[in-house]
């Protein structure tokens, strides 16, 4: 009876090592699989961003200059709140949680910049920002072309 | 000392009795074979209860093995779509791009697409989770297992760029554009298709068949399970509940229509009957037809409607367009405005001339009369433009007005109007020197 009861003991000692183990492994890997995640979502807004009509320096019938915002229309959509003004309906689902920030750097601009979309998660405890340079086309009083960069920040 | 023998039985571990020697000496005779009878059916006990507690044990494990598994590929599914879902907005991302996707490891899984009520949802056929999206216009057929997928990138513009539409065509699929085109003024549309088809990457060329008339359909060889698509650029080749032509009874076939009458632009698509008759399919409405909102210039709309799996998905897709148009359509009434306050500004650093001349063209009532201010300006070039001066935010208030009611051909033949008096109106702003709102 003693030797059933050591060996069903260490059986379960060795059963409960396993499970220990597996919880952790696993917990650890969800957690990378998060942060994965939280990288990959951040990317795929800012890619988003990037060519989004509202924003983009059109010419017509030609494609749109690549990664350049119409100063005048991202001034205004700032001014007026337009993502914010539609976020239930339509911009969480393409932005989600997240923070998009327009910064100027040449000419030296506004050291805020121009904050479009703003939704930080509630009670969200990782953000993950990503960076991209862009051309800021102004069209106002001449055409002219500044310098800067967008920072998507993502909440999980 | 006490005799081993006279050790009471039930104090000692069953395991151990059976392995306890008593001597024969002092045991009578008539016994000792009881003990050791008992003894071998206890240890043939313990051996069945060892091997079903083994069993259970066993069973236990391979069954949480097997739980696993199954997590395992409904998890590599979910991942798997999660993959295309990126794969697919960094595609949608790059303009007027095809891009070639592998999907040989999924070769024996069913990809599906279905759009209902706005929201698309995507997936692989009885694996993991579907992903569903509001925003992004995917244009796919319904079902399909391929080991290649071709993704292409199109803008949608209604004038200006509203978002990137998004095309699936499975590797191997054939397109059998049928008719001519001419009598539905597609003849363009025709050939820009099958110029835009060709590609130097044979991985990113669409396989297109062009036939002249019925007679050609029939006589074209088809493999069984082969997945095609007719598209009728005349409107009337294929009728409904007519007779599909008996090689096409084995393959996955389905049938887009483009019909135009006037201003109105329609589709209709058809599938393979029960009783083997193109039957006419009336998801989207029992009796209206499908409109195409689309400038003539642009045909992304059109290309959309070939991609389609069916009447519902097209529209669906549509409809996200739509939403989007009205957004869009808000920004560039900002932009407008201020567009026109600038020039009601004093002290401009544009001659004066050039000023007035273009608070004119953007301020002055549309529905008017006008009296052309500047010699600069000539007023035939308005009339053949279809522009009158000052119909910028006109035009962008009768988009948006028109956005919602266009669910009826009518409707939506007026969307396409206000949109084409934009196109021109903007286009013309430069030739003025002033600035304009999206052309350039």
């Amino acid at each position: 009876m003693t030797e059933t009861i050591a060996v069903l003991f260490i059986f379960f000692i060795l059963v409960v090592f396993g499970i220990v183990f597996y919880a952790r492994y696993h917990k650890i890997s969800s957690q990378e699989k998060q942060d994965q995640d939280l990288v990959q979502k951040a990317i795929d807004i800012t890619t988003k961003v990037l060519v989004l009509p509202e924003l983009e320096c059109s010419q017509g019938q030609s494609e749109a200059q690549k990664y350049c915002l119409d100063l005048t229309k991202l001034r205004l959509i700032e001014e007026k709140g337009l993502f914010q003004q539609h976020l239930e309906e339509y911009y969480f689902n393409l932005f989600s949680y997240s923070t998009i920030t327009v910064y100027q750097t040449y000419p030296l601009g506004d050291p805020d910049g121009w904050t479009i979309y703003n939704f930080p998660k509630p009670g969200g405890k990782n953000k993950e920002p990503t960076f991209f340079i862009v051309s800021l086309r102004d069209d106002f009083p001449k055409r002219s072309y500044n310098y800067g960069y967008i920072k998507v920040e993502v909440y999980s | 000392m006490t005799p081993k023998s006279i050790v009471p039985t039930a104090i000692i571990p069953r395991a151990i009795v059976s392995k306890v020697i008593i001597p024969t000496a002092i045991v009578p005779k008539n016994r000792a074979p009881r003990i050791n009878s008992k003894g071998q059916i206890e240890i043939a006990f313990n051996w069945i209860y060892i091997l079903i507690a083994g069993a259970v044990i066993l069973l236990f494990f391979v069954g949480i093995v097997v739980k696993q598994k199954t997590v395992s590929e409904q998890n590599l599914a979910t991942e798997v779509v999660r993959l295309l879902d990126s794969i697919f907005i960094a595609a949608s991302s790059a303009d007027q791009s095809k891009i070639f996707l592998d999907t040989q490891g999924l070769k024996d899984y069913t990809l599906y697409f279905n759009c209902e009520g706005g929201v698309s949802e995507y997936g692989i056929k009885g694996q993991g989770l579907p992903l569903q999206n509001e925003i992004d216009p995917v244009f796919a057929p319904l079902e399909f297992n391929t080991r290649g997928l071709i993704l292409w990138s199109l803008p949608y513009k209604f004038p200006y760029k509203v978002i990137d539409f998004l095309f699936l065509s499975p590797q191997g699929m054939k397109y059998l554009l049928l008719g001519s085109g001419v009598s539905n003024s597609l003849d363009d549309f025709k050939h820009n298709f099958i110029s835009a088809a060709e590609d130097l990457n044979p991985n990113l060329r669409l396989e297109v068949v062009e036939l002249n008339s019925v007679s050609d359909l029939n006589d074209l060889a088809v493999n069984s399970n082969e997945l095609l698509r007719i598209v009728d650029f005349d409107g009337d080749i294929i009728i409904e509940n007519s007779p599909i032509p008996s090689q096409f009874l084995n393959s996955e076939v389905s049938v887009v229509q483009f019909k135009t009458d006037g201003q109105n632009k329609a589709v209709y698509y058809y599938k393979k009957g029960k009783n083997g008759n193109w039957e006419r399919l009336k998801n989207f409405d029992p009796v209206k037809p499908v409109p195409i909102v689309s400038l003539d210039e642009e045909d992304t709309a059109k290309y959309a409607a070939i991609f389609s799996g069916n009447d519902e998905t097209y529209w669906c897709n549509m409809q996200k367009a739509l939403v989007r148009l009205g957004l869009v359509n808000k920004v560039y009434s900002l932009k407008t405005e201020q567009i026109i306050n600038y020039y009601e500004q004093d002290n401009l650093l544009e001659p004066a001339k050039i000023v007035n001349q273009c608070r004119f063209l953007l301020n002055a009532q549309g529905d008017q009369e006008v009296n052309v201010p500047s010699n600069n300006i000539n007023s035939n070039n308005f009339n053949q433009n279809n522009f009158l001066p000052g119909n910028l935010n006109k035009d962008l208030g009768s988009i948006a007005g028109s956005i919602s009611g266009c669910t009826e051909l009518k409707q939506c033949a007026d969307l396409i109007m206000a949109a084409r008096r934009l196109n021109s109106a903007d286009q013309l702003l430069p030739d003025y020197s002033c600035k304009n709102l999206f052309s350039s």
